[in-house]
């Protein structure tokens, strides 16, 4: 019986994280038209683009694209069931930071393994360079995961939040304010947000790994993609914003992160890859180690 | 610019100014080599490109050399004329390389062909078995029309789509 | 809910959200940008620019085609997924403009892919393309942009008109052997 709860509670979850992911692109889509002075799309554009594209025909090319793509997208599912989110946390005693990062490792892997199936070069190149940002992300982001465990003496994300705990002095972002500098910045990249959008940079390598998707793949691209924002938001306001005392606060804080990769979005240009890499073994990482010998000493 | 046109003519070549920056000289068939060795030796190092001319009426085509002296900012043009009939010219390839293309692209629209000049396969149009389309005797209007022309009841043998009333 | 109604909750959603890929051979390609940007922004009517033919639900054709660029042009319309529109933008498309008379330049688009909007003109105005957005929607919700389906219907007549053009086995006009005599 509990198994069952656990079951539709995970669906729930799901749901609500795709809607969710959905919503916020949308209406990021409008905040960036409007900076572009333009009048931009109604912000629930992305469901009707969701409900377009599975709507259409589509054409697969073999049975690891489609293995990849199903395997990529179940494993951000199973990611996000572990995400403490206010009050719904489905597994309280199991909400290991490493597991979810090693989940969302597994869906750009399956991501990997689908789109390299398609044959297309610029694919090949594309899924290149997000493993090699990923590469150049994950760096400063286990930096300042390393201080925080050691700040927080725990591994669990439900525990870190609970550590913060009691007002706004409590939170990380004021107690460990050179590590989340670092984190937002690696937030930036894991977006896959403007100076580090190299990996689906249109008019270079055509939409890189989704050059070969269409119809419902592309849906399920998208979904992936709103999903993981959901968590990637969420990681970073269950560490650093001292978590949320109900679902819709979370989503709050969750937006405003997502607005301020927004911002930078709509003002940059775009690194090339080795440019992007270079600058998040810099600036990012050097502050992720200071923030770690500050906790230390 | 009058001393290259002075030593042309004294070459035996007919050779005028058409400005101040541009002079001609009309050469025969066998001379072009030799006069446009001597230009290049003179200065006049840059090749610009190859025209040709269908004088349909004479009967002739018109080759136009044009080479340029950027030392001295003046241009110069090197014209000769070939028969129609079975039309043929020594390649200039052993001055400039890059006459190879221009020859190419020449034999493709005129019909006109380079002894010496390895590649003269077709370079603009594909699967091309009509008349040179840019000769005067090619009638680009009848064969537009024949190939692409549409009548509503057009078949090849099937039936056409019937249309779609849009209200 | 029935059959009817699905397919009318599905042709709206189609309509509210048209992915486009332009394929940019002439002059055409000028009108797109203010089109897309900020002083016409068709970004509002969920219309937005497309990498690959894979994506998109548009094929925007702006200009005259070669024989060469037909022949990519139905490449591209083929790797696209059903439903698919195609737009004929300029007078090039239509009859060939005034290309009409031209030795590589096709007159009738209709001929070799199946279009469902012409937008005449020579250049069009982005209002226009924006026009023809909105005709096109129009007709996407009431399920009247069948163009796809009639490519399906009558592939046999498409593609001999391709193969007329595309794969010639002898000279177009009579007078063609005098000339390889004298060649």
């Amino acid at each position: 019986m509990t198994i069952l709860l656990k079951l539709i509670q995970g669906i729930g979850v799901g749901a609500l994280s795709i809607a969710v992911g959905l919503l916020f692109i949308g209406i990021g889509r409008k905040i960036t038209a409007r900076i572009q002075r333009r009048y931009g799309p109604p912000p629930i554009q992305n469901f009707f683009d969701i409900f377009k594209l599975l709507s259409k025909r589509s054409i697969s090319h073999g049975f690891a694209f489609d293995l990849g793509l199903i395997a990529g997208f179940s494993a951000l599912l199973a990611a996000v069931v572990f995400l403490p989110m206010g009050q719904i946390n489905i597994f309280p005693h199991n909400s290991s930071l490493i597991m979810i990062i090693y989940l969302m490792t597994m869906a750009y892997l399956g991501m990997a393994m689908g789109v390299s199936s398609s044959g297309n070069p610029n694919a090949t190149i594309g899924i290149a360079r997000a493993l090699t940002m990923m590469m150049g992300y994950e760096v400063p982001f286990a930096a300042v995961i390393f201080s925080v465990y050691i700040f927080s003496r725990t591994g669990s994300l439900a525990n870190i939040v609970a550590a913060q705990s009691g007002g706004f002095l409590n939170w990380n972002l004021v107690r460990l304010p050179f590590g989340f500098v670092a984190a937002e910045i690696a937030l930036q990249g894991m977006l896959g947000e403007k100076p580090f959008d190299m990996t689906i940079a249109p008019s270079e390598i055509a939409s890189g790994p989704m050059v070969e998707m269409g119809g419902k793949y592309l849906g399920f691209g998208m979904l992936q993609h709103s999903i993981g924002l959901f968590i990637e938001t969420g990681i970073m306001v269950d560490l650093f914003l001292g978590g949320a005392s109900n679902i819709w606060i979370f989503i709050a804080k969750q937006f405003v992160l997502y607005f301020a990769a927004l911002m930078i979005n709509a003002i940059m240009p775009r690194f090339r890859i080795e440019e992007g890499v270079s600058f998040m073994w810099k600036f990012p990482l050097l502050l992720g180690v200071v923030q770690a010998l500050i906790v230390v000493l | 610019m009058l001393k290259y046109v002075k030593t042309l003519n004294s070459m035996g070549l007919k050779a005028r100014p058409l400005g101040d920056w541009e002079f001609e000289v009309l050469t025969p068939k066998e001379r072009v080599a030799e006069t446009l060795s001597y230009l290049k030796g003179s200065g006049f190092e840059t090749f610009i490109h190859l025209m040709c001319v269908d004088w349909i009426d004479d009967g002739e085509f018109e080759l136009v050399y044009n080479v340029e002296s950027y030392g001295e900012a003046i241009q110069a043009l090197v014209k000769t004329r070939i028969p129609r009939e079975k039309p043929s010219m020594m390649t200039m390839m052993n001055l400039w390389g890059l006459c190879q293309v221009y020859e190419r692209e020449i034999h493709e629209f005129f019909g006109i062909k380079f002894e010496g000049n390895p590649n003269l396969e077709q370079f603009f149009l594909e699967n091309w078995m009509d008349l040179p389309p840019l000769r005067k005797d090619f009638d680009t209007k009848e064969f537009s029309e024949e190939l692409f022309g549409f009548k509503e009841d057009e078949s090849h043998g099937i039936k056409a789509p019937e249309r779609i009333e849009y209200k | 809910m029935s059959q009817s109604q699905w397919s009318e909750l599905v042709n709206y959603f189609r309509g509210r959200s048209m992915w486009m890929l332009h394929y940019c051979t002439g002059c055409g390609a000028i009108e797109l940008p203010p089109v897309m940007t900020s002083r016409w922004d068709m970004e509002r009517f969920g219309i937005i620019p497309m990498a690959t033919p894979r994506q998109a639900d548009i094929l925007l054709i702006t200009g005259y085609l070669s024989i060469k660029t037909l022949k990519r042009v139905v490449y591209t319309y083929d790797q696209m997924s059903t439903p698919k529109w195609v737009l004929g933008f300029g007078s090039c498309t239509i009859n060939g403009g005034i290309y009409w008379d031209s030795y590589n330049v096709i007159d009738r688009l209709d001929k070799y892919i199946p279009v469902d909007i012409y937008i005449a003109g020579c250049m069009p105005r982005p209002e226009a393309i924006m026009d023809s957005f909105i005709k096109l929607r129009e007709m996407v919700q009431k399920g009247e942009a069948k163009g796809y389906e009639k490519y399906t219907k009558n592939y046999e007549w498409y593609k001999a008109n391709q193969d007329h053009v595309f794969g010639r086995s002898e000279p177009v006009l009579r007078k063609a052997e005098e000339v390889t005599k004298s060649a």
